[in-house]
């Protein structure tokens, strides 16, 4: 009684999981890897001190070239630091000394 | 053809599944601020009530019933939704990431909205065929559809009124819900 239940089930589940992993595949949304990883050395507080809506939009801008390596105020050099080091560049002295 | 026009419109104004079977309540107030983003859910939500009826029509009378396995009902039909839901989600992202973001957690959460399993549960429960099962599911959705568009309408207008303090936001909202039924309740004469 119980065999035909877990055989419906699991076949069930089975084919929806590889349609949606076919599925995942053709609709990927190429996101550059180097958002997330900026992202995660973010206090992530989302407190907007660098002008943007939060701290995703920022590792976002930062990661497109827009907004400066030391943007994030709450983060100071340390974090400045950290992106610089994601994104293969350089903190600018300027910016570093007082942050 | 009259069966069908029958349960087109009873799905949409007599029995409206939010105003009058109160299914569906949650993104019925999460997702009423803005005409264009409850229609965008209500696409999502039709797609996904209309393949779910279809889907869970084919299961239930080729595999539960063959088998002897009604009992298993409610878990089936919750995978059936929860994969499409997935499905919707990856191609809302894909096609579209300003609703994506504007849906936010309503989007996922359309596998728990119980309009769906509703649907696939009534078709069941009113002994539908395939094609009057397929249009309930899609009727049901643009009923749930009219009655967030009406919804997000009407507070987009509340925008620009003046509400006394203590009224703001969800109180009124759920006053203009309750009003917004009792008007649906004038339909339930009508057959």
């Amino acid at each position: 009684m119980i065999l035909p239940a877990v055989i419906c089930l699991g076949g069930l589940g089975l084919i929806f999981g590889c349609l949606l992993a076919y599925a995942a595949q053709k609709f990927a949304v190429e996101v550059d890897p180097k958002i997330a990883e900026v992202q995660s050395v973010l206090p992530g507080a989302n407190c907007g001190a660098c002008g943007y809506a939060g701290c995703e939009q920022f590792a976002k801008a930062v990661a497109a070239g827009e907004a400066p390596v030391a943007g994030c105020k709450p983060g100071r050099a340390k974090v400045a630091a950290q992106i610089a080091e994601i994104l293969g560049t350089e903190v600018p002295k300027a910016e570093t000394g007082k942050k | 053809m009259t069966s069908i026009l029958a349960i087109v419109f009873g799905a949409i104004f007599i029995n409206n599944f939010v105003l009058s079977r109160f299914l569906g309540i949650c993104p019925f107030l999460g997702v009423s601020k803005k005409v264009e983003t409850s229609l965008g859910m209500g696409m999502a939500v039709t797609f996904v009530m209309g393949m779910a009826s279809l889907v869970t029509w084919l299961l239930e009378h080729y595999i539960l019933e063959e088998f002897n396995l009604q009992y298993l009902r409610t878990i089936v039909y919750i995978l059936v939704i929860a994969a499409l839901v997935q499905f919707v989600e990856l191609v809302i992202r894909k096609v579209s990431p300003v609703l994506y973001q504007a849906l936010g957690i309503f989007l996922p959460l359309i596998t728990t909205n119980c309009a769906v399993l509703g649907v696939a549960l009534l078709n069941v429960q009113l002994e539908y065929n395939l094609l009057e099962s397929v249009v309930f599911g899609i009727a049901a959705a643009i009923g749930f559809t009219l009655a967030l568009v009406i919804m997000a309408g009407i507070r987009e207008r509340l925008e620009l009124v003046f509400i006394p303090k203590a009224m703001r936001g969800v109180p009124i909202a759920l006053i203009v819900a309750g009003i917004l039924s009792i008007a649906f309740m004038g339909f339930q004469g009508m057959m």
